[in-house]
């Protein structure tokens, strides 16, 4: 069991490796050298040039070095969990300004997994259940349409239905500006009002897809053996579902919702935009907007770092649920 | 037994849906503390990354918005041009303008009990001088000099036209705190608001990271007839602009600046919100040309292109009427009527557009620059008129790229294309358009030119390097023209040296003279910068056109006039009486409060992260819990 | 040959949505191919009318922050979006059919190390990739097709991979080798017109994502501009504070076509799908 566990981690870990190699190779094989954008943006004031600051950061960022030597302090950096220094909010370290941002992200994706999962595996086992009927066949489409929504306008039409013309909600941003909290009740309330239309967006994006998953598996089910075996002793219709399909497609289900976490990290930035939701995903269209080449690559690599955190994940819950496994890697 | 279950199911469900559905609505029960009646709350849009002066050319946001508050100059610039006297209760200018003279008042301290005296003017001078020394006053300020403990002196090799704003109104830091700083550039006060030692009658009292600054009134401030009325200010960054309308109307805060002027319609007419624009357009909208590039480096194809150029258009339309069409110079001489040059004005006025295009094409074709095929005009020697046009982002984001693509239509129609059409960021902005070694853009849009005395603008432009960021260094200028270009680079110098303003005026329109037949810069419009709006029921008796510039590009600043009590005495409330030259003998009308109650200065843990967190790791740990219980539970029959 | 297409769409036919799909699609292309006759305006044509003027008789869809006919510019804007969509996707799918061929074919080592590539390249996050891409590159409507070939072969790969692993044991195969034909030859005259229909469904459902990615680059503000692209109307309607106008015609109907574009092809792929799968078809 463990040495599964193990291998896989060292899979995951090369894995993430190559990434940060394909993430250094990158800027260096454009045209133009960020590096100079580096000296000249962090030294430039409007019409100073200091030799000295120039100086201490070449050597600092040790841009004076040859490309090996940058590469071994890129990933001695990155895993002593230096990213570098932000460009737009210079001096402060990218590494903190995506902590900053990244727990307002964990919020409405998380939330928005959770409703879109749960309300998923409802309909998703009823629709197996009933396949072929109103409800499968609306499900199917719907999943096919709701996979080609954009979900910034989906956000946006959200945005001026229930936040301009019926203002039920506000109208972007995490918290309200300047506010001054009394008590954590306050905060949270605040927090989870601001929350509230961007997680019904994610939910609205994800909801479909869910559900057909859940149906999938649940069909992949019903047509096993000890279902049959259920049906033959008389077992009614709803125990059947319930007590033995649902619970056998549980496990897949969560896993590929763990894995499809990292993947709403990245698809959040459009929600994000559109609300001004300070998230990652904002602050990565922001870097794009100002050009703040370390903030985005730093993104990058805590993005793939979190996917392939929550695959490892998925993979061990996979494990440690599914008895079969188990029991094969104990051999 | 399974309805149990069913039930169990459905209650996480509906428990999550009541939570949001609860929280949705109980924050419009939840107002706004609002503890701090007498606190001036001023929304803005930047974030400071410093505090520390030495680096405020390398952080605007600091410069523009902090300067004011975290130090004194030696004397007041207002806007309208007057001189009040500050730290510097009187001064003198001396041998022909090479020496000028202050006297410190000795009523000045610092917060901390110290005097302020001339050792700290001539220390922080020379500070200045090692770390952050202004390329203008290279060559021309010599040194700073205290003679005694209240009289200090600023030696110069020439006369210096902006004595004023340079050497009066500099900040003064205090020498007994800053000498003992091994590095003055590595000190920072931002995130230790105890460390901050001031003179000015503010000071840094608390923040919250990213979102608020607040300064507290000084009971003990040495200039007693300018005491504060107001008992702080408090420093709001909201980070989308098209918020501030919602803000102002709602009146979470008192002023919302830099106020864009494409969100104006949505302020104007609306109950207790004044909007005050300056009287001059303070920003110049510009379009540098490449003069290294062939053909573009004859003056005949750039005047084509200044004529085939729309600036009504552009001001009335893109800039939505808030705009001045340019002229031939880069001064607006229809404000400044001192500057005016007539024949400097803009060449399109009275025609029509088939007129102007028709001419533009006329001198492009005298020139034997064929159009072929596909429009495009070709030199005889085989050059394709095609260019890279770099746009400058923000401010104005959308007026300016609309206005870029308009001039990419005008371009057009008169046979030069834009081969390469790319918007950057400010810095990436300033770094292809005046700092790459080589640069490879024909046309470069920006805004250029907010600096305090609006003929400056036509003087900085052209002065030889080093000196900035002008002009010079992105139209290659003084490669292609290198005679006309020290012709004006004289003319600038001799204009700096003219400390009466109509000498200086004469200079400039000299400038101006040479300048309309090149024009390397096209001027596209000036439009109004810095506009305020505020609330009229929250600021009375205040009379924002006696602001007060601070700092190199003279922004104004709203707190000048709330503190200087001998101009113009300013409330938060309801009207007083009008206001009196006389200190107030009667209590301000609301009693005194404390300042915003808020979590500890310096948060050395996030706690709003701390909190989501832990929120999600709850959630995360009781629905994995849940789905584990339902999984293990197999059934036994 | 004829047989099998006809036979084919008799199958596609058959499916409701694949039928809906088609005739979107074509409705669009229309639109595209059309523009210069149905656009009542030129699109880039400023100030015709006042600012965020909402939809009247002479602009059916109100204008923009310049004065832009906003119905103008959607049908330009489908030119962008159909082209790019599916050139990007065909891109895409061109590099994972090569490679799916190479892998699956030849088998061995040359399978496991191109297998772990892609698994590789499917865990590093399109967007962010996009976007660092964009802000080297500059501002460009060809990003989108660059990106997809760097990193939407994946899936296409994937799929031409396990079908060529099947077809490979074919006994058409066999017979072939045992005539002598070359590795070459069986590849491209045997096993890739066999692949034809896995090859069209990966286009289509790739030029779903292809689609929403351009747009969602365009709303971030990394298209080119002179272009008009639905993705760039709402990132300008939305920079201009149209929302705060409550101009909402010229940011809806924009994100609309792009979903309804991309419905079109969603709907499409799936009819494809169902002709290609029989065992989805239903019991």
């Amino acid at each position: 069991m463990i040495g599964y566990l193990i291998k896989k981690l060292i899979q995951y870990f090369i894995v993430f490796f190559i990434i940060l190699v394909v993430i250094f190779a990158l800027p260096r094989l454009m045209p133009g050298n960020p590096a100079d954008y580096l000296i000249s943006s962090t030294t430039l004031t409007i019409g100073e040039t200091s030799e000295i600051l120039r100086m201490q950061l070449i050597e600092r960022f040790g841009l004076n070095k040859s490309v090996t030597e940058q590469f071994m302090l890129f990933i001695a950096n990155t895993f002593s969990g230096y990213l570098g220094v932000s460009w737009r909010y210079f001096p402060k370290e990218v590494f903190t300004l995506i902590m900053e941002r990244l727990p307002w992200t964990m919020l409405i994706v998380v939330l928005s997994r959770i409703i879109s999962l749960f309300l998923g595996y409802f309909v998703g086992i009823i629709a197996a259940w009933k396949r072929g009927g109103k409800m499968d066949i609306t499900l199917q489409t719907l999943g096919l349409v709701s996979m080609s929504l954009p979900s910034f306008w989906v956000a946006l039409v959200l945005l001026t239905i229930f936040a301009f013309y019926i203002p039920i909600f506000p109208l972007g941003g995490a918290l309200e500006a300047g506010k001054i909290y009394k008590s954590i009740w306050d905060f949270i309330s605040d927090a989870l009002y601001h929350a509230a239309l961007p997680v019904i967006t994610l939910s609205i994006v994800t909801f479909f897809l869910d559900a057909l998953i859940m149906r999938n598996t649940m069909l992949e089910i019903l047509g096993e053996d000890f279902i049959l075996t259920a049906e033959a002793k008389g077992l009614k219709d709803r125990t059947i579902m319930i007590n033995h399909a649902a619970r056998n497609a549980v496990l897949p289900f969560i896993t590929g919702a763990l894995m499809s976490f990292g993947l709403l990290v990245t698809g959040a930035i459009f929600v994000e935009t559109a609300f001004s939701y300070p998230g990652i995903g904002m602050l990565l269209a922001e870097s794009f907007f100002s050009r703040d080449f370390p903030t985005a690559q730093g993104i990058l690599i805590i993005t793939s770092l979190i996917f392939i955190v929550s695959n490892f994940l998925a993979d061990i819950i996979y494990m440690w649920l599914d008895p079969r496994i188990r029991l094969m890697g104990s051999r | 037994m399974e309805y149990g279950r069913l039930l169990g199911k459905y209650f996480l469900i509906t428990l999550l849906a009541s939570l949001i559905l609860a929280t949705s609505i109980a924050p419009s029960v939840i107002t706004f503390a609002r503890a701090e009646e007498n606190i001036l709350r001023i929304a803005f849009d930047c974030i400071p990354s410093t505090f520390n002066p030495l680096l405020s050319m390398r952080d605007i946001c600091q410069a523009v918005w902090f300067g004011g508050l975290l130090y004194e100059p030696l004397i007041l610039n207002l806007f309208n041009g007057s001189l009040v006297p500050w730290l510097a209760k009187s001064w003198e200018i001396l041998d022909e303008g090479t020496r000028y003279v202050f006297h410190i008042d000795e009523r000045a301290r610092w917060s901390d009990g110290e005097p302020v005296t001339a050792y700290d003017v001539e220390f922080t001078w020379n500070l200045t001088m090692r770390y952050a020394f202004p390329s203008a006053l290279r060559g021309i300020l010599l040194e700073v000099k205290a003679v005694d403990k209240y009289t200090v002196e600023f030696r110069t090799s020439q006369p210096w036209a902006r004595w004023y704003s340079e050497f009066g109104g500099t900040s003064v830091l205090p020498k007994h705190i800053w000498e003992k700083i091994e590095d003055p550039l590595s000190f920072e006060f931002i995130d230790d608001p105890k460390k901050h030692v001031t003179s000015s009658a503010f000071i840094y009292d608390s923040f919250k990271p990213n979102e608020w600054w607040f300064f507290r009134k000084r009971a003990d401030y040495w200039k007693k007839e300018s005491m504060p009325k107001i008992d702080g200010i408090l420093l709001r960054f909201v980070s989308d602009f098209s918020l501030y309308p919602l803000l102002l109307q709602k009146g979470d805060v008192d002023i919302a600046l830099p106020y864009p002027f494409y969100l104006l319609d949505q302020v104007k007419g609306k109950p207790n919100i004044g909007i005050w624009t300056f009287p001059v357009p303070v920003a110049t909208e510009v379009l540098a040309v490449n003069t290294r590039l062939y053909p573009l480096n004859l003056p005949q194809v750039r005047q084509a292109i200044d004529l085939a150029i729309d600036k009504v258009e552009i001001a009335e339309k893109y800039f939505m009427g808030y705009g001045m069409p340019g002229n031939r110079c880069l001064v607006n001489m229809a404000v400044l009527k001192e500057l005016y040059v007539p024949e400097a004005a803009w060449l399109g006025w009275g025609k029509t557009k088939e007129e102007r295009i028709a001419e533009a094409n006329r001198i492009l074709d005298e020139l034997g620059f064929k159009k072929g095929p596909d429009g495009v005009r070709v030199t005889p020697n085989g050059t394709r008129l095609s260019y890279k046009f770099i746009i400058q982002m923000a401010p104005l984001t959308t007026v300016r790229l609309r206005a870029a693509e308009a001039i990419v239509g005008y371009l057009k129609e008169i046979g030069i294309e834009i081969s390469q059409y790319q918007p950057l960021f400010i810095m990436d902005y300033f770094m292809q358009a005046f700092l790459a070694p080589v640069k490879d853009w024909g046309f470069a849009e920006g805004t250029y030119g907010e600096y305090p005395e609006p003929w400056y603008n036509q003087v900085y432009s052209y002065l030889l390097p080093p000196v900035g960021l002008p002009q010079v260094l992105a139209t290659g200028f003084d490669q292609t023209e290198p005679e006309i270009c020290e012709l004006i680079s004289n003319l600038s110098r001799s204009a700096l040296r003219r400390l009466k303003y109509e000498e200086l005026a004469e200079d400039v329109k000299q400038i101006i003279r040479v300048y309309k037949d090149y024009i390397p810069t096209i001027c596209l419009c000036f439009y109004p910068l810095w506009i305020w709006v505020y609330r009229t029921d929250r600021l009375t008796n205040w009379r924002p056109e006696i602001a007060t510039k601070w700092g190199a590009f003279g922004y104004p600043q709203p707190m000048r006039p709330l503190i200087a009590h001998s101009l113009v005495p300013v409330s938060i409330g309801p009207p007083t009486a009008p206001p009196s030259e006389t200190p107030p003998t009667a209590p301000p009308t609301a009693p005194p409060t404390a300042p915003p109650t808020a979590p500890p200065t310096v948060p050395a843990i996030p706690v709003e992260q701390i909190i989501i967190a832990a929120i999600i790791i709850v959630i995360v740990i009781a629905v994995a819990g849940y789905a584990a219980i339902k999984i293990k539970r197999k059934p036994t029959k | 040959m004829l047989r099998s297409i006809s036979s084919s769409w008799k199958q596609f036919s058959k499916s409701k949505l694949g039928i809906v799909g088609l005739v979107i699609i074509l409705i669009f292309v229309f639109m595209a191919v059309a523009a210069p006759i149905l656009s009542p305006y030129d699109p880039q044509a400023s100030f015709i009318a006042p600012m965020f003027t909402p939809p009247n008789s002479k602009h059916l869809l109100g204008t923009d922050d310049v004065g832009r006919d906003v119905l103008s510019q959607i049908i330009y804007g489908s030119r962008i979006s159909i082209m790019v969509g599916l050139l990007a996707a065909a891109v895409g799918t061109l590099l994972g059919t090569i490679i799916g061929l190479v892998s699956g074919y030849f088998g061995g080592i040359v399978d496991d190390i191109l297998m772990r590539i892609t698994d590789i390249f499917l865990i590093i996050p399109f967007i962010p990739l996009a976007i660092m891409f964009a802000l080297y590159v500059g501002p460009n409507i060809w990003n989108v097709v660059l990106i997809f070939g760097f990193l939407g072969w994946p899936p296409a790969a994937r799929q031409i991979r396990s079908l060529t692993l099947s077809l490979k044991e074919a006994q058409f195969i066999e017979a072939a080798r045992a005539i002598g034909a070359g590795n070459l030859r069986i590849v491209f005259r045997h096993i890739l017109p066999n692949t034809t229909g896995v090859i069209i469904a990966n286009v289509v459902s790739r030029t779903v994502f292809a689609i929403l990615a351009e747009a969602g680059l365009a709303f971030l503000g990394a298209s080119d501009p002179r272009n008009i692209s639905w993705g760039m109307m709402i990132f300008y309607a939305m920079r201009s504070g149209a929302i705060l106008y409550g101009a909402w015609w010229t940011y809806i109907p924009a994100g609309f076509c792009v979903a309804l574009l991309a419905c079109g092809f969603a709907f499409l792929g799936h009819g494809i799908t169902l002709v290609l799968n029989p065992r989805l078809r239903g019991r």
